[in-house]
């Protein structure tokens, strides 16, 4: 691979719900680039509509106004959406593993379909990819044999699969607890390190967006807009040792200091927890 | 009293023995059964009970006679019926006519629920994976639906000629109605964000069709199978006893007309006994085929 | 106008309106198209049957016929009885099974014997039992709605949510309250399952007995009007029995909304 692929540029986009005729703005005025091999981390309170922008750059839905761009190729704008595609795979919130296929069967599903592998070929490159990341032993389990923090290595690898230009994370880690929590993000910077793909990264969890990003991009809630963009220069490769460096202490502070204000005025709106 | 509201899950599998054979786990699961004394009493319970049954009905109508209950086919009676080598009523287990009833019954159900399942599923499975189709279909299968099967006993006989085709006809509408709605159930039940996880891992409709709808409705349908087995014996016996010439429904009407009341006795529980172990049978084939729902509970 | 209601009368036209609604429309009406012409053309399984014009001519005159309307009640009657007996008996006896290991253990496997067995095979000893063929009828119905409250119930109360006993047990409720507070509404959800697939069992059975032994009922209007050659009549008696349970299940669910209004989702 030559140059880095991946580089989303979002300008001015809209999204306008519809339901019922009473217009609801997910999404307001929102623009942001995001570099090739970007680790960049979107934060927002709960119901923000995040995930409305995700959906979008997925292809999940078009937006009201303005474009997305995937390396200079128009994604979506108001009259057009790309449809989804392996080249952008989505881990989602409470995972999507198909619970009726193996570990292996789930992984090699993206090649499979796409008819870019065998069946054979894809089991050699997924049994690969597993041993590289460390999944060989559950190759042959089930979904529902598994934890949750396994689970959503198992996804990102089945998403790592397919080459994606950019891997688009929708708050995969919400519910789990600390520890978990722990493992699976020193399992993604592994990756991150490894792979260097762009990462499009949505968390409400701020400690989350600092500690694994490279950029942090705090959205104000309903309608969503990008407020502030923070530039994370911590070293990589980053380890759980980062949590503890002066560096991110004081980034920390800063951050938590922004967003706080936006949670407060999010709370005193009333909004319910929508996401 | 509150204490045992509890629910009490059956008992786990040791990891190891996860992975092993349905032989060797049903192997497990007995050994369980005999060894541990809080299962051993639960078993010699539920002996104790069906022995009860079988007492109260003997007390009832042979020893004591009640009044009403002695005109019923007693125990003795039946059992005597059934493993005479020379019945009286002529049906016993040495009788071959027995087995023709048997066969006869078996084959009409084989067959209703085979095109039932053959145009039911696939009838499901458009209807919950394509919209339009649905509201096309969808419609009519609720107008028809609320009609209970058999008042379609005396259209059934219209509309088919021979004796054959009606009451198979019945049997099948039964069952087809249950395979249908469950499986579009099944389909409604699946969560989209398999669709959507499909979808951007580049799957073309035909493979979301094949490998996200079919293989999640799959519960439902198994469930949908359960039921139409069921309400298709159920319609079966009627319609064979309405018109037939042989089956187990004909013979309990039969043994009725003819007052050979032993008969009905052992005809209703050999129906009991093949409507059962068809059941088994679709579980079993289900189990088979999930086994990542079953393995992943265990 | 004011701009509310026009909202609202815009909101019902959506309902109206739709695509849904209309391609429904279309396929029933293709369907009648396709069974009247079906008889013109003498197609195969519909040349035997009457067609719809014919259908209508023959209810205008039943539905002026007090005849035709006892014949509702008939069914109506012994539904009622049946399935209200098969209540009596069954929610008691599934929340004892429930709640009693014991007595599960002694009554289910004797219950699970008698159950596979199909309610209409119980038809003749029933007749030979019971004294009169109303009541042997009613015994058939009550059988066939029995056991499927007994499973329904059974499992509702066998899958309550352990979380919500030990909360009540903590908050300092006796055994009694456990049952009544805890245990009979949590059920509620499954014994109101158990009713509407117990109603649907009991129109099967009803027309069924009608059919076999009866003498009057909605069952019997469609058997007699077969063996009387009155094929028309065939079809208005189903469509009777359709509605007629349709009304049924229609009432088990509005009597659900009322006892269980935290399931009222809107």
């Amino acid at each position: 691979m030559s140059e880095l692929k991946g580089q989303i540029s979002i300008r001015n986009v809209c999204k306008v719900y519809d339901p019922e005729g009473v217009n609801v703005c997910a999404v307001d005025n929102c623009s942001l680039e995001i570099a090739a091999g970007e680790f960049c981390m979107v934060v927002g309170p709960s119901g923000c509509g995040k995930t409305t922008l995700l959906n979008a750059i997925a292809g999940f839905h078009g937006i009201s106004t303005g474009e997305i761009h995937l390396d200079g190729q128009l994604l979506c704008s108001a009259d057009y959406t790309t449809p989804p595609a392996a080249d952008r795979v989505v881990v989602f919130q409470n995972g999507a593993l198909f619970p009726w296929y193996t570990v292996l069967e789930n992984v090699t599903f993206g090649p499979v379909v796409q008819g870019v592998m065998t069946a054979r070929q894809a089991k050699r490159a997924a049994n690969d990819l597993l041993g590289e990341l460390g999944l060989r032993d559950i190759a042959q389990s089930y979904p529902g044999e598994l934890s949750s923090g396994m689970k959503r290595r198992v996804e990102i690898a089945r998403a790592l699969m397919n080459d994606p230009k950019v891997l688009l994370l929708d708050e995969p880690f919400r519910a789990m607890d600390a520890l978990t929590k722990g493992v699976v993000h020193e399992f993604l910077l592994q990756v991150y390190d490894r792979m260097k793909k762009t990462i499009f990264f949505i968390t409400h969890d701020l400690e989350e967006a600092m500690f694994l990003g490279s950029k942090v991009v705090i959205m104000t809630t309903r309608p969503c807009r990008v407020k502030h963009v923070i530039e994370v220069d911590l070293p990589r490769p980053r380890d759980f040792q980062t949590r503890s460096s002066s560096r991110y202490l004081q980034l920390k502070n800063q951050v938590v200091k922004a967003v706080h204000e936006e949670a407060k005025k999010a709370f005193e709106a009333g909004e319910r927890e929508l996401a | 009293m509150a204490t045992s509201i509890t629910p009490r899950p059956a008992p786990a599998l040791p990891p190891a023995l996860a992975d092993l054979s349905f032989g060797a786990r049903a192997w497990y699961r007995l050994r369980h059964q005999f060894t541990n004394p809080e299962s051993l009493k639960s078993l010699l319970l539920g002996i104790g009970g069906v022995v009860l049954l079988i007492l109260a009905w003997w007390l009832a109508t042979e020893l004591l006679k009640l009044p009403r209950f002695e005109k019923l086919p007693g125990p003795v009676a039946v059992w005597s019926e059934f493993v005479s080598r020379n019945p009286p009523f002529g049906t016993s287990v040495f009788t071959p006519e027995y087995y023709m009833h048997i066969l006869w019954s078996t084959l009409r159900i084989l067959v209703a629920f085979g095109i039932a399942t053959v145009l039911g599923v696939p009838l499901g499975l458009f209807m919950g994976w394509n919209k339009a189709w649905k509201d096309y279909t969808f419609p009519i299968l609720e107008l028809l639906r609320p009609i209970p099967v058999l008042a379609w006993v005396p259209l059934a006989i219209l509309m088919w000629s021979g004796r054959e085709e009606p009451i198979i006809f019945l049997a099948f509408l039964a069952s087809f109605f249950a395979t249908v709605l469950n499986t579009l159930l099944g389909v409604e039940s699946i969560d989209e964000v398999y669709f959507r996880a499909a979808r951007c891992l580049g799957a073309k409709p035909r493979h979301i069709f094949f490998k996200v709808v079919v293989p999640g409705a799959l519960p439902f349908i198994f469930t949908g199978l359960q039921i139409g087995m069921g309400v298709a014996w159920f319609s079966l016996v009627a319609a064979e006893m309405l018109s037939g010439e042989y089956g187990l429904g004909y013979l309990i009407w039969d043994s009725y007309v003819l007052s050979q009341y032993s008969v009905i006795v052992i005809a209703m529980v050999t129906l009991g006994l093949v409507g059962y172990l068809c059941s088994a049978a679709i579980r079993l084939v289900g189990r088979q085929l999930m086994r990542w729902s079953t393995r992943g509970e265990a | 106008m004011s701009t509310g209601a026009n909202a609202a009368l815009n909101k019902l036209r959506k309902k109206i309106f739709n695509r849904t609604v209309l391609r429904g429309t279309v396929s029933v009406c293709l369907c009648l198209a396709l069974w009247e012409l079906g008889r013109a053309f003498k197609l195969p399984l519909l040349e035997a049957m009457p067609a719809p014009s014919e259908i209508f001519g023959v209810i205008w005159k039943l539905v002026v016929d007090p005849k035709f309307w006892a014949n509702w009640g008939a069914s109506y009657q012994r539904v009622l009885v049946g399935f209200l007996a098969a209540q009596v008996v069954g929610i008691p006896l599934g929340l004892a099974m429930a709640t009693s290991k014991a007595f599960y253990d002694i009554s289910f496997s004797a219950f699970e014997i008698v159950r596979p067995i199909p309610p209409l095979a119980w038809v003749p000893i029933s007749i030979i039992f019971w004294p009169t063929t109303e009541s042997s009828i009613a015994f058939v119905i009550f059988l066939g709605a029995f056991f499927t409250v007994v499973i329904n119930v059974l499992g509702g109360a066998r899958n309550i949510d352990a979380r919500f006993t030990r909360a009540a047990i903590s908050l300092g409720s006796r055994p009694s309250d456990v049952f009544f507070k805890i245990v009979l509404p949590a059920t509620l959800p499954s014994i109101f399952t158990g009713m509407a697939v117990g109603m649907g069992i009991t129109w099967e059975v009803v027309v069924a007995a009608e059919m076999i032994a009866g003498k009057s009922g909605l069952g019997y209007l469609t058997w007699s009007s077969y063996v009387g050659g009155n094929y028309p009549q065939i079809v208005v008696g189903m469509m009777s029995i359709g509605i007629a349970g349709y009304l049924s299940s229609y009432a088990i669910r509005l009597l659900g909304r009322v006892c269980m209004p935290w399931l009222r989702i809107f």
